[in-house]
């Protein structure tokens, strides 16, 4: 890429050219969007260094012919697989069955924030610098002989977005991310792993941070022992599981189709404290968020929306369809996915408390830090979890004693009223800006 | 073959630029998915990918990159990026072995009605057919899917490979939601093949499908969390497969054992398992699974056994992982798409069969847990894994009791496989379209499998 004013105006014509096509092939409404990437990358299978350059097209038509509707993708922005893209859309949808909550595309709306996650040092970092941190990453974890490297990788991208749609939404956005990471693994007396990344907006660079986070964690879980019991009480959550956990367990029960179609446990509980004291803001506006932008993937302004007021729930995650059939505005959540346009959340910010980290710590049995393995498998519908945690720590005696991984389960919902977080809010470097969080009650067994 | 002709002349070019080799990997596929939820369809839609990916390696270093340009200047252009990286690497110590066979062409065999074929209403027809019969039964939400992924995937390289691989996976799903007296029970079913929509008839039809799924929200609805801690576990055939797939699978590809990190390298030969454990990771089997007989680099797919009678006999590998090792390439290599480099990754791993029946194994159990339905697992590179399972009963004296649900198992690889005392004759393989199986940020569909299976010792991640 490197050239967004060159390419506008060209894509710019071809979305008026592909939306003039789809009303002309029969389409009520159509709302067509492009996607250009272009990322470079430097990783290495444990010391191996690889080199990656991706240049990306994704072109997307979404059309309806009454209330019926359908979604066509193409990774090209040639005009005749675009044609067919179209032609196929309107041809689906004309076979499709009416949705009697469809009303339409999204109406046009100005950008509510001006804030452009685009760093020209990002776009232009070479690869042969990417290529000096990849081995600088390696170098520095070596130094210590305990450790082996599992895996680094360096990443420069940058994106540019464009929608378009027959009612005159017209809006692009441009962005570019940075990232980089080290998986590490201690072998000495026993064997253990560390992980550790940063994302970010802009170039910023700290290897250290990452080497000595990662590297930690890596020793610490080689010195672990096993707990060899079954506890229940306290768990303090370092922010990055606490993260990971909020995502695979809260964020789907937010989504409005899930409330709306009865997937989700909060779908009856607005205005009900549901989530202890914890506020949880999902913010499309952040300045420098890693998920900021000016628009979401139908073209409706990015926004702040308060999710969780000290535990009520306030509101759900809406793009233009969930929130016409809920009667009240879209928050700017729709994202692209296969076949549809879903809702997915942005930055996600939960708020500090009063206690400090090492206040919580030391009113826990247990603290979980590193990755919790198979969140992925935690059930959203009931709020129940039963996860593993990579780097667990038993507290004794006010100190921090190394374990093996350990299952954590209990239900979120069910162990609210006791969700204590901490003063400071930390930049997981995954969109989730929280502190560490004690949960209460949960069962703990290795 | 489909993209010879744009092949030649890139590789001819790599060969002028001075690299020792080149590969150009063509992808034309089509990813169709329909998702009902409730009587209204909320996703219908078709996406067609159609890209090259080139691999280069200059001065023993690898270069990648991807373009969705299939014009030959931007062929060109992806060749001289995956050149301009790789010597930006400068000398490396990357070599890629030898394929066994060089030309093919790959073909899914006796498809009778192919998706790319069959109209939108037959497909129309799988959900709502699913969706009648989970409402008749009762479910308060239902989301009911159908999912295909076909298409070409040609390879070309420098040394002589000219393969066409055909790939095709179908699958529909059924998941429901029950409410009773403030409780809720959930449940579905998945069936995946490499067949067309003829799979979807008799035991594997749509009604099929939400009735297992409405059977598994019932018990859902009675069931508790399981006591925690280090139990006796018995897997059925679908949560056995995560388990071959999160517990040896994942360690023995060859990347974990070049980069010496997996806790399986260096152990070939050794004991690590119980006589009751194989373990195999196959392309084809004819008890079902993703049907994939040669991998992304054009190597014919090996039945590697992993695992025999408890011996650690194999890894898993690509052209580039065999020559770091002076192995063979098994047909491991594998990418998610054309814009995706060639990872080690596994293709339908399973346990072999026993010798027990699942009720001789459930009648000799004084107590433990039969588990069911996998909701996924993960492994980390020292050993420990992790799976999932949504429902099961306790077993007391040989007879299930009392449902349970929500369950995460975990063990160290090193440990726990010694464990594994009965397996089962019952084997069954799965895939679907829906998922796959997650590494370094690229999803490819597996399929796994393996017989009703016993643990002694697992710990289960259950509630005090």
């Amino acid at each position: 890429m490197g050239a967004g004013v060159l390419v506008e105006a060209s894509v710019a014509s071809l979305l008026d050219w592909a939306l003039k096509r789809a009303r002309e092939l029969g389409a009520d409404e159509a709302e067509v969007s492009v996607a250009l990437s272009s990322s470079r990358q430097v990783k290495s299978e444990g010391t191996h260094l690889k080199a990656l350059s991706r240049r990306s097209i994704d072109a997307w038509v979404r059309v309806s012919k009454g209330k019926r509707f359908a979604v066509t993708t193409v990774t090209s922005l040639e005009r005749k697989p675009l044609e067919e893209a179209i032609e196929a859309a309107v041809t689906l949808a004309s076979k499709a069955e009416e949705d009697p909550y469809w009303e339409g595309l999204p109406d046009p709306e100005p950008p509510l924030h001006s804030w452009v996650g685009y760093d020209q040092g990002v776009a232009s970092a070479p690869t042969s610098w990417l290529l000096e941190l990849a081995r600088d990453l390696i170098a520095e974890a070596q130094r210590r002989p305990s450790i082996r490297v599992s895996a680094t990788f360096v990443s420069a991208g940058e994106s540019e977005y464009h929608v378009a749609n027959t009612r005159g939404v017209s809006a692009s956005d441009r962005g570019t991310h940075f990232s980089y990471g080290v998986e590490l693994k201690a072998v000495g007396a026993g064997e253990g792993v560390g992980f550790s990344s940063v994302s970010s907006r802009g170039l910023h660079v700290d290897i250290y941070g990452v080497l000595e986070r990662a590297t930690a964690l890596a020793l610490d879980s080689m010195r672990g022992e096993k707990l060899g019991t079954v506890v229940k009480g306290n768990v303090l959550f370092r922010a990055e599981p606490f993260a990971s956990l909020v995502d695979a367990l809260l964020v789907p029960a937010l989504n409005a189709l899930s409330v709306l179609e009865g997937f989700s446990p909060l779908r009856d509980k607005v205005g009900q404290r549901v989530l202890g004291q914890l506020t949880v803001v999902d913010d499309g506006t952040m300045v420098g968020g890693l998920e900021t932008s000016l628009f979401d993937a139908e073209g409706v302004a990015r926004r702040r929306k308060v999710l969780f007021d000290r535990g009520v729930l306030k509101g759900f995650l809406h793009n233009t369809y969930t929130a016409r059939r809920m009667r009240c505005e879209s928050t700017g959540n729709a994202a692209r996915v296969r076949g549809a346009v879903a809702i997915a959340r942005t930055n996600l910010v939960i708020e500090g408390g009063e206690d400090s980290e090492e206040t919580l710590a030391s009113s826990s049995a247990v603290v979980v830090d590193g990755y919790l393995l198979s969140v992925h498998t935690v059930n959203p519908i009931t709020g129940n979890f039963s996860v593993v945690a990579s780097n667990p720590y038993l507290v004794k005696n006010g100190e921090l004693k190394p374990l093996k991984p350990v299952t954590v389960s209990g239900n979120i919902y069910e162990v609210a009223g006791g969700l204590r977080p901490a003063r400071r809010v930390k930049n997981t470097h995954t969109g989730v800006y929280t502190p560490d969080v004690l949960l209460s009650g949960l069962t703990v067994s290795g | 073959m489909m993209f010879e002709d744009l092949a030649s002349p890139v590789l001819r070019k790599a060969g002028e630029l001075g690299v020792s080799f080149a590969e150009v990997r063509f992808e034309d596929t089509v990813r169709e998915i329909i998702t009902y939820v409730n009587g209204k369809i909320t996703a219908l839609g078709v996406s067609r990918t159609r890209g090259a990916g080139v691999r280069v390696l200059y001065g023993g270093s690898i270069g990648f990159a991807s373009t969705s340009d299939l014009s030959r200047d931007g062929l060109v252009k992806a060749l001289e990026d995956a050149v301009s990286i790789a010597r930006a690497l400068g000398e490396g110590g990357k070599r890629v072995s030898e394929p066994p066979v060089k030309e093919g062409r790959f073909q899914v065999p006796t498809v009778r009605k192919h998706p790319s074929t069959s109209g939108l209403e037959e497909k129309l027809d799988l959900v709502k057919r699913a969706y009648s019969a989970a409402r008749e039964g009762g479910a308060a939400s239902i989301t009911t899917r159908y999912g295909a992924y076909y298409g070409i995937v040609e390879v070309y390289t420098t040394d002589g490979i000219r393969v066409s691989a055909e790939r095709l996976v179908t699958g529909i799903s059924a998941s429901v939601v029950l409410r009773e007296n403030g409780k809720t029970g959930d449940g579905f079913e998945t069936y995946g093949f490499s067949r067309g929509l003829e799979a979807f008839t008799g035991e594997h039809s749509p009604e099929r499908a939400a009735e297992k799924a409405l059977q598994m929200a019932k018990d859902s609805l009675r069931a508790r969390r399981p006591p925690a801690g280090e139990l006796t576990v018995i897997t059925r055939p679908e949560l056995t497969g995560v388990f071959a797939h999160e517990s040896f699978g994942h360690l023995t590809e060859g990347d974990g054992i070049f980069a010496g990190t997996s806790p399986l390298t260096g152990r070939l030969g050794e004991q690590i398992a119980s006589e009751a454990v194989t373990i195999v990771d196959a392309g084809v089997d004819p008890r079902g699974g993703y049907y994939y007989p040669v991998d992304d680099e054009g190597t014919p797919a090996e039945r590697v056994v992993l695992v025999e009678r408890g011996v650690l006999k194999g890894y898993l590998h690509s052209r580039e992982s065999a020559a770091l090792l002076n192995m063979k390439p098994t047909g491991n290599g594998r990418a998610q798409s054309f814009h995706h480099d060639i990872l080690v990754r596994m293709r339908n791993t399973f346990f072999e069969a026993g010798d027990w029946s699942e009720e001789e194994i459930i009648r000799d159990t004084r107590f433990g847990l039969l588990l069911d339905k996998p909701a996924g697992g993960q492994v980390s590179e020292d050993g420990t894994f992790t799976f999932n399972a949504r429902i099961g009963y306790i077993v007391e004296n040989g007879e299930l009791k009392e449902p349970v649900r929500d369950t995460v198992l975990a063990g160290n690889i090193l440990e726990m496989l010694k464990y594994v005392d009965a397996a089962a004759k019952n084997v069954e393989i799965s895939t679907s379209p829906f998922g796959g199986c997650g590494k370094w940020g690229q999803m490819v569909h597996v399929g796994d499998g393996g017989p009703t299976l016993r643990v002694t010792r697992l710990i289960v991640g259950g509630e005090k």
